[in-house]
């Protein structure tokens, strides 16, 4: 029973980090922004995901919201090296079919 | 990411309530309308709440896999066991560390595979709903993956101390969702955090008499708050039956209790008129989501990991 407290203390300790830290091998964050202000999605919960959803060979953002289950979609103005977004275009027009149940 | 094979790029995600969504490519950038993935004997996967999905061949057999993430904060492995292109997803298995599954802080993980030091296997790096991000390195092989012991990558949100107090200028926010990808095309991949964080406004300036009403509001929302408690209580009592209670004595109860509710509900509609009221006086609160990107700093000296 000791030794297995003792192991859970350690694994907590270990995982433990305290905000503020610096995040090991990373630069500190910066916040994405979509035509000249921070991406900030409705009702929070932002979910990114980068993909060539065209087959295009274009980069996207994509970036699910909680706001009604919607994903909107930014296309990269920019380059490989320096991307870009300016507007996004809701998956499916934010149709029932592009969203998933929030509520 | 190409789940059933045919050439064209999907979507998957998962929901709230737990079931996953796949949208189907069908090329040109046009997409099918959400279908629930289904496993192999036709049944709706759903391994928990406020689900999250990530296809990756998780044991190197060349066929795309799932990781699921749940409020829990577990991490399940669904094998897929398809003989031919696209998906028949088999049981699904709960992944370890030290032979305990895992289950990250404060539920909500976010798990997904990445070949993160670039050593050709894929590890498990996983979100957490306290705004952290752990890194799982793989010590196992390509195809029997085992998993060390977490590293944090990225430290748990400021938020968890004092939600009170909102984000501060370069403070991420909580239930971390995350996704690698080399973002400044230097050959390292980086890393983009999603989150869920509120902030507040302005303080509003105040006059004396500001103040003093809102002085007034906070010490009517103690009362009323402990009386609605007291009220609470009557009602946890009187819902019980007494043991031999006769038709009289039972018509009776439901009376009171109909009396009861009455009062609670009024009572709880002023406890609503007192918040609004208190709004005025503080700095307003707003839900956020923000994307955060943060950048690889490269390896020095040959090194393989930064």
């Amino acid at each position: 029973m000791k030794a297995r407290f003792l192991s859970v203390a350690v694994l907590a300790w270990g995982g433990l980090a305290l905000a503020g830290q610096p995040s090991p091998g990373l630069a500190p964050p910066v916040k994405l922004h979509a035509g000249g202000k921070p991406i900030n999605v409705d009702v929070g919960h932002a979910a990114p995901f980068v993909a060539d959803i065209a087959g295009d060979g274009a980069l996207h953002l994509l970036v699910g919201q909680f706001g009604e289950g919607k994903l909107r979609v930014y296309r990269n103005a920019g380059t490989r090296e320096q991307p870009r977004f300016d507007d996004f275009k809701w998956f499916l027009d934010g149709a029932p079919g592009g969203r998933v149940p929030s509520g | 990411m190409d789940l059933d094979g045919d050439g064209h790029a999907d979507i998957l995600s998962g929901s709230w309530p737990g079931e996953l969504y796949l949208f189907r490519g069908l090329g040109k950038g046009k997409f099918a309308p959400g279908e629930q993935l289904k496993d192999s004997d036709g049944k709706v996967i759903k391994l928990g709440s406020a689900s999250t999905a990530f296809a990756v061949d998780w044991n190197g057999d060349g066929k795309l896999d799932l990781l699921i993430g749940n409020i829990e904060g577990q991490v399940y492995f669904v094998p897929n066991e398809a003989t031919g292109k696209g998906y028949a997803f088999g049981k699904p298995q709960l992944l370890k560390v030290n032979g305990e599954p895992i289950r990250v802080s404060h539920g909500d993980s976010h798990p997904i595979a990445v070949d993160w030091e670039k050593d050709g296997k894929p590890g498990l790096m996983v979100g957490t709903g306290a705004g952290s991000v752990l890194w799982y390195r793989n010590v196992g092989t390509r195809t029997e993956p085992k998993l060390a012991l977490p590293q944090t990558l990225v430290a748990e949100s400021a938020l968890n101390k004092d939600w009170n107090l909102g984000l501060k200028e370069g403070q991420w926010g909580v239930r971390a969702k995350i996704c690698v990808v080399d973002w400044n095309g230097d050959g390292w991949p980086d890393l983009l955090v999603g989150d869920f964080g509120t902030s507040r406004g302005p303080e509003p300036k105040l006059s004396d008499a500001d103040r003093e009403a809102h002085k007034k509001a906070q010490q009517k929302q103690a009362e009323l708050s402990r009386q609605l408690g007291s009220l609470f209580q009557q009602r946890q009592g009187l819902l019980k039956g007494k043991p031999g209670e006769t038709p009289e004595a039972a018509e009776q109860r439901q009376k009171e209790l109909r009396a009861l509710q009455e009062r609670i509900d009024r009572m709880q509609r002023e406890l609503q008129e007192t918040f609004q009221t208190l709004q005025r006086f503080q700095a307003p609160v707003q839900y956020t989501g923000n994307v955060w990107l943060f950048l690889r700093t490269p390896p020095q000296n040959g090194k393989t990991s930064p």
